[in-house]
């Protein structure tokens, strides 16, 4: 009798292995891709770590915009280059007038609320004219939009909108393609540099809380059997965290190869600004409206029996991932240091939604786990290919093409198996 | 009034625009011949991309955004003209020859494909056609070619791009071409060749597999009760499609002298997608007639507007951004016309 159970225990959890395979095989493979390209790359393990610290204090941010949308049945909003145009006027406005520094991030963060709320209302009324295609109507309209864009500053600037000084070219009509934001103490990284700090120190308070949040949890909730091993398991993770982060930046424990790793900073205030963005992600769903946003995406029909003005939420949640993509857009510009006035909103949508797909999430489902995993996997892949292309083929440009087919195969192979699963799911039906 | 409905508001304000850009032109004395025959060109090289449409919504995959597949066949055979040497005439004939097996073998594979995901083909196609693009970048870099027209001197794969100035370059342009006094060039084989594309395509619509494939994208139900097998005419729709694109870029390539590898075919199916709905075409309707006045209009468009906006002001290539606006301005319109409730 035991042994039988035994058998049935083995074959379930077989089993649900086997599914755990299937179901997070796009994140597996990414995984496996990954430490294949960081080891075909043999990049220095400091670089490697603090360019990934850097683009997931700058990407993240602009990836959990994608979510709302998602919530609420729209899918994923390829429209989010519009949110990072209005980024974009915003910032050439900031620069335009020299407002200085963490000042001129502020006015920045202001001025492109407005614009991303109008625009994200047309874009929201728009989707709701195109629905059960709202997709593809946003990937198209990111690119209406990217043509009024450049008619306003390739044609309009220094003509009709009274611009002038070095910004504008010198026949007069259109801005420079770039626009340097370091200078003149400009806008470039100040938020990165209100609080900068060594990784390992931020990772030692980081052990630490998750110590004390554990510990709370066992003595709060009482908790007992498998549950208190869990949180108990919690506790050790955490406190190993901060052991581990002690010894590396107070002693020198790191082999040579890895002893730069000490020196890794990071942007502790721009990343705390991520983390409460996602913790508000998280939070919001939990609310009314994020009830109401659920309903919606999850039958329009019933929502609309119960009383929800089904339109006039797709608008507000097109709007909120408009409104959040331009916030994202200003903290990975700020980033940059740079302004590609008319190229750095371009590849944003692209971007954004595959590191979002890759980390594991669907047309349909998408959560802040899958965000944080999905840009840690991109970026890494994003990091290591052109060196690994050029190691094993002899080419650098090999590897950039590579991660651009990657972005481009992981949507069309994930928005295909989406579109299969319906069709079969209405089948059954 | 009845008319401004029956055309849509953005239709009309292109076919104003249109008109009145080649007032403008003649009121600024600009060499009218010489933009007519610029816009005669690019109207033919275009055709057949555009054409291609047809079948892909006749069949009911809708607007078909993959198209690039078949413009990828459409370049390996232009490719492989040049690695084996045949010029002339022959290497267009060679090229078409490489092509449209390959894109008929793609096409139907691709078919196949979409009878998976119905109702979402044309968010899929999109990234599809995207997909095979930036793969063949890679396949640019890494395939064996070794003519010397192709690759770069040193550094490894092709070129970005290549000319076709020694094999099948204006082969087409060329034939028959008729001169006229004040500088504007009739392509005759061009046009003829464009021509002769579209009436196969026509006398196939006509025949009994045509009107069933047409029957299967207006009402797949009815047609699966009267016995007709729906993915089958989808999937023939989709290598027709293909097919179309590759001949499409074979064309395209020789008139404009150049073929573009690596990522210039990415958004190639826009512009072909605008032609036929600036024509009148709908994601479920689409016709002949929708081709060419959509081609007429569209790329018309493009080539004067350029010359026109430069005698008014210098610098900038507002071609390019009227391009953009009007091509997604109408592929939206399109889309809020199809599925709005």
């Amino acid at each position: 009798m035991a042994e039988k159970t035994m058998v049935q225990t083995d074959q379930t959890r077989s089993k649900k292995v086997l599914r755990f395979i299937i179901d997070n095989s796009v994140t597996l493979l990414f995984v496996i891709i990954c430490i294949l390209g960081i080891v075909a790359s043999k990049e220095q393990p400091f670089i490697l770590v603090s360019m990934l610290l850097e683009r997931m204090t700058r990407n993240t941010f602009l990836v959990l915009a994608l979510l709302i949308p998602v919530v609420a049945g729209m899918g994923l909003n390829f429209s989010i280059t519009i949110g990072a145009m209005a980024a974009q006027i915003a910032i050439i406005f900031v620069a335009y007038f020299k407002i200085p520094s963490v000042g001129g991030l502020s006015v920045a963060f202001l001025v492109s609320t407005p614009i991303a709320l109008i625009l994200g209302m047309y874009i929201g009324k728009l989707l709701n004219r195109t629905r059960g295609q709202e997709m593809i109507a946003s990937m198209i309209t990111g690119f209406f939009a990217d043509g009024i864009y450049q008619m306003i500053f390739l044609f309009m600037a220094g003509t009709i909108i009274p611009m002038t000084g070095d910004f504008v070219l010198s026949n007069g009509m259109g801005l420079r393609n770039t626009i340097d934001l370091m200078k003149d103490n400009g806008m470039g990284k100040s938020m990165d540099k209100i609080i900068e700090l060594d990784f390992f120190l931020v990772t030692i308070f980081f052990g630490i809380a998750i110590v004390v949040y554990y510990l709370w949890k066992i003595n709060k909730d009482k908790l007992e059997g498998m549950e208190k091993n869990r949180k108990i398991g919690g506790v050790v993770i955490g406190a190993s965290l901060t052991i581990f982060s002690i010894l590396v930046e107070f002693t020198n424990v790191l082999p040579h190869k890895y002893a730069l790793l000490k020196t890794v900073k990071m942007s502790v205030f721009t990343a705390i600004v991520v983390g409460l963005f996602a913790a508000f992600n998280v939070i919001i769903l939990n609310t009314k409206l994020g009830q109401t946003l659920k309903t919606v995406g999850q039958d329009k029909h019933i929502a609309e029996v119960s009383g929800i003005k089904v339109k006039k939420i797709r608008v507000l949640a097109i709007m909120l991932s408009t409104l959040f993509a331009a916030w994202g857009q200003i903290i990975f510009i700020q980033n940059l240091g740079i302004l590609n006035t008319y190229g750095s909103h371009k590849q944003i949508a692209l971007f954004a939604v595959a590191a979002l797909l890759i980390g594991g999430a669907s047309v349909s489902k998408a959560t802040i786990g899958q965000a944080f995993l999905g840009v840690l996997l991109f970026h890494t892949l994003f990091i290591v290919s052109p060196k690994a292309g050029l190691n094993l083929f002899g080419d650098a440009q090999l590897g950039e093409y590579f991660r651009t087919f990657v972005a481009y195969g992981v949507i069309g192979v994930s928005l295909g198996l989406h579109a299969w699963k319906t069709m079969i799911m209405k089948r059954q039906e | 009034m009845n008319l401004v409905k029956r055309l849509g508001l953005p239709r009309i304000i292109i076919i104003v625009f249109f008109v009145l850009l080649w007032f403008v032109a003649g009121a600024k004395s600009l060499p009218v011949p010489l933009l007519m025959k610029d816009s005669l060109v690019r109207i033919g090289m275009n055709l057949i991309m555009v054409l291609a449409m047809v079948p892909a919504i006749r069949s009911g995959i809708g607007l078909n955004f993959a198209l690039p597949i078949g413009i990828i066949c459409g370049i390996l055979g232009g490719v492989m003209a040049i690695e084996f040497e045949i010029i002339g005439l022959a290497g267009f004939l060679y090229a078409l020859a490489i092509a449209i097996p390959l894109s008929v073998a793609f096409g139907w594979i691709y078919g196949i494909m979409l009878n998976r995901i119905k109702g979402s083909e044309m968010l899929v196609s999109t990234y599809v056609g995207f997909s095979i693009v930036s793969l063949f970048c890679i396949a640019w870099i890494v395939l064996p070619f070794t003519s010397d027209e192709m690759r770069w001197p040193i550094g490894e794969g092709l070129r970005t791009v290549v000319s076709l100035e020694s094999t099948f370059g204006g082969i087409l342009n060329k034939f028959w071409a008729i001169p006229f006094s004040n500088g504007f060039i009739f392509p005759t084989g061009l046009i003829l060749f464009g021509a002769f594309i579209c009436l196969v395509y026509y006398l196939f619509s006509q025949t009994r597999v045509g009107i069933a494939m047409k029957t299967v994208g207006d009402n797949p139900k009815f047609a699966a009760a009267t016995g007709l097998n729906v993915d089958r005419y989808r999937i023939l729709g989709t290598i027709l499609s293909t097919v179309l694109g590759a001949i499409g870029m074979v064309v395209f390539a020789q008139s404009f002298g150049y073929i573009q590898l690596y990522t210039a075919p990415l958004m190639m199916a826009f512009p072909a997608v605008a032609a036929i709905l600036i024509g009148g075409a709908t994601a479920k309707k689409a016709n002949i007639s929708f081709v060419i006045i959509g081609t007429i209009l569209f790329q018309g468009l493009l080539t004067i507007s350029l010359p026109v906006a430069s005698s008014f002001f210098e610098g900038g290539n507002i071609s390019e951004v009227i391009r953009m606006i009007v091509q997604n301005g109408i592929i939206l319109y399109a889309l809020a016309q199809g599925g709005g409730e």
